[in-house]
């Protein structure tokens, strides 16, 4: 039965053995084989575990608990520095694994596993349902750290094919992959923002988490597009994990734009779950505020991402509940939001609290703002980018997406797999890619 | 539908020659100074004795065999080259290299101290899913289309690319063990090495730092106590540097040619000279 199982199954089991070879590749070390081996059969026990409660209250708490226990289980993890950050600076990086940036994501799938489960496996499904499990978690477009699907993609893994016989779908992928390709090894790795860190100067701090923001998007957008490219390459569809997100109006329509498999999960698993417990709307504003937190923490933690989700928490809280009923001029959402990114990937960046707190001091000092001059701006360009001419493509870029979206009305980066772009854009990676041996996922 | 499935088709064929491409010409330039060697008429005689100056980019950018010529006035010929110490050429090089010398040469070895946090030699796998094609067509419009000269006969960079770019000191991680363990990696790899005939001074590349208090020297330590130690000379400890003026060229880890090369050249001459006396 087993063996009918594998020959059956053969397809995910290549995707599989693929992505094992990548963790170990990335990280190195054999031993992410066993850990994720050992989270996989963790979660199918506990998963059938589940199902076998006869409880429905009881299963009910398991369903609204298994993602809030993976996520303060890895905030713990965050907190006590085994897992370290896994978005902006660290000072430690070379002790830091992918293996570690890949555990933060495979233990929230895990927990979304539990939670969604419904039937316990039979004697003929467990291998089946072993195998699906196993993908889900190591799926190899992820790489190794997002788009965070959730077990829904499950239900897509038996219409795998690697026959490649339709053109259009083939063309459909190379035109994501080569603008992924584009973003992240021709932009996002001329981009160099660290060397800014210790300016603390209003201008200095200003720029170089203006770099940040545009490292952060053009290199994790980047790499979700080559994701989703090759996930749909083989018929697997992966959620859009960034739709131009700089031309969001206000703060609501960003996280919908923004790192969106995260956003969605937070949402179905966190959100939505627990919102009964909450009767009035401040509540449930309140509640829907604190999930910022909870994603921050995730994200690393230091205090500086307290305040982070602290910040972001607290624009959606003003927004949702003042700002969104005011009739604000178009020009003032879009200036607000510019504002936003640079304040917000201010917070995020820096891990020395005290060197983040001097900067926020000297936006209110007077003295600080005497050394601006076009001089200092070259200078701090210089240094935040590797080829000076990275900025001109950066908002040539963003205001192609601008005129896209608000006078073309398309979405999902149409303009920039147009056949002729896509090939011009694959041709200017061959030319111009390069390697900046930065870890994935913005990690600096 | 067809045209861009053509441009697909050709647009991938023309990646994965230069993938390809890449690979035959990183390599041609890798070992590019080696040819300086056998075309170089420097060792008239056997028995000559000639100075071999060996090592990675650093040392290309770094020191002039040309003036150690003229002022120790042994023949000396400088064969760093970027790459050489790339894990997959190093052996193969290395092995050329040392099979070409004989007794009477003297190799003067230079490396960087592991101080980096990301290994500069190393490009990984996206190094070779990423071909440097623009790299390779702009040297070679320099090289063959313009007849630049990229170096003299001494093997000494003339032509030494300018980045009107400004740059920070780099963030070393300082752990002695490691350092002191990568030394003697390092040396004893080449005095193991079964063509070894000549003798080997090695000098450690200087280091561009904040500031000086930063490395303790005294806690960068090797002692010789191989059966091949009869082939070492010496070894020297790296110059701490400060100041950015000597590195204005292609960032803090290149020395430009008016103030840098000079300084580190200095330094190697002084150390030859007090070693050959011996």
């Amino acid at each position: 039965m087993p063996s009918n199982a594998l020959t059956k199954n053969y397809k995910k089991i290549i995707l599989i053995i693929l992505g094992l070879l990548l963790l170990v590749l990335a990280s190195k070390s054999i031993i992410c084989i066993y850990i994720i081996t050992f989270t996989t059969i963790l979660t199918f026990f506990l998963a059938d575990q589940k199902c076998k409660i006869k409880d429905d209250y009881k299963k009910k708490q398991i369903e609204r608990f298994a993602v809030p226990v993976a996520f303060l289980l890895l905030v713990l993890l965050n907190i006590f520095g085994l897992i370290k950050t896994l978005t902006g600076t660290i000072d430690n990086k070379e002790s830091i694994t992918l293996l570690f940036v890949g555990v933060t994501f495979y233990v929230l799938s895990a927990g979304a596993y539990i939670s969604d489960i419904k039937d316990s496996y039979t004697k003929d499904n467990f291998v089946d349902e072993f195998i699906d499990l196993f993908l889900y978690l190591i799926l190899p477009f992820k790489l190794l750290a997002g788009p965070l699907e959730n077990p829904q993609i499950i239900k897509q893994f038996n219409r795998i094919s690697y026959k490649f016989k339709s053109t259009a779908n083939s063309l459909y992928s190379f035109s994501w992959i080569s603008l992924g390709l584009f973003m992240k090894f021709c932009i996002a790795s001329r981009l160099t923002p660290s060397e800014l860190l210790h300016f603390t100067d209003p201008l200095g701090s200003f720029i170089c988490a203006l770099i940040f923001e545009l490292k952060f998007y053009f290199d994790f957008a980047g790499y979700s597009f080559i994701a989703f490219g090759f996930a749909k390459l083989i018929n697997i569809r992966l959620t859009l994990n960034f739709n131009h997100s700089f031309t969001s109006n206000n703060v609501v329509e960003f996280w919908h734009k923004w790192h969106i498999t995260l956003g969605k999960f937070l949402q179905k698993y966190i959100l939505y779950k627990n919102l009964y417990l909450f009767n009035s709307r401040i509540s449930k504003a309140i509640f829907a505020s604190t999930i910022f937190i909870i994603s921050a923490m995730w994200h690393g933690g230091t205090i500086n991402y307290f305040f982070w989700g602290l910040f972001h928490g607290l624009v959606y809280l003003f927004y949702i509940q003042y700002f969104k009923h005011l009739k604000i001029p178009k020009f003032f959402g879009y200036l607000s939001m510019f504002l936003f990114f640079i304040f917000g990937r201010m917070i995020a960046i820096d891990i020395n609290s005290g060197r983040l707190f001097e900067k926020w001091i000297n936006y209110l000092n007077i003295n600080s703002y005497s050394e601006i001059s076009s001089n200092n701006l070259n200078e701090l360009f210089s240094l935040g980018l590797s080829t000076g001419s990275t900025i001109y493509i950066c908002i040539v870029f963003i205001f192609a997406e601008f005129w896209q979206v608000k006078y073309y009305k398309k979405t999902s980066y149409h303009l920039f797999r147009k056949p002729a772009v896509s090939v011009f854009l694959f041709l200017i990676t061959i030319l111009y890619g390069f390697n900046s041996m930065e870890l994935l996922y913005a990690r600096i | 539908m067809l045209v861009f499935k053509n441009a697909v088709k050709v647009i991938i064929v023309f990646y994965l020659f230069s993938i390809i491409g890449d690979q035959f010409y990183d390599k041609t330039q890798a070992e590019q100074k080696f040819l300086f060697l056998s075309k170089s008429n420097l060792a008239k005689n056997e028995g000559d004795k000639r100075i071999i100056l060996y090592g990675s980019s650093h040392c290309d950018y770094g020191l002039s065999a040309k003036k150690i010529t003229q002022e120790i006035g042994i023949n000396t010929l400088n064969l760093c080259n970027y790459g050489v110490e790339r894990k997959k050429y190093l052996e193969k090089f290395q092995n050329n290299l040392l099979s070409q010398l004989n007794a009477n040469d003297l190799i003067v070895y230079s490396f960087r101290l592991d101080l980096e946090k990301i290994k500069l030699e190393e490009d990984g796998i996206l190094g070779l899913l990423l071909p440097q094609l623009r790299v390779a067509i702009t040297n070679t419009i320099l090289e063959y289309l313009k007849k630049k000269k990229f170096f003299n006969k001494f093997g000494d960079r003339v032509y030494y690319p300018r980045r009107d770019k400004s740059f920070n000191y780099p963030d070393y991680k300082i752990d002695y063990d490691k350092i002191n363990i990568d030394i003697e990696e390092k040396i004893y790899k080449i005095l193991n090495n079964k063509y070894l005939k000549s003798k080997i001074i090695v000098v450690i590349t200087p280091v561009l730092i904040e500031s000086r208090s930063k490395i303790n020297l005294n806690k960068i330590k090797f002692e010789c106590l191989n059966s091949n130690c009869d082939k070492f000379i010496t070894w020297t400890q790296p110059l701490l540097i400060e100041d950015m003026k000597y590195f204005s060229t292609i960032g803090p880890r290149h020395f430009n040619p008016e103030n840098g090369r000079k300084l580190w050249t200095n330094k190697v001459i002084k150390t030859l000279k007090e070693n050959l006396k011996k």
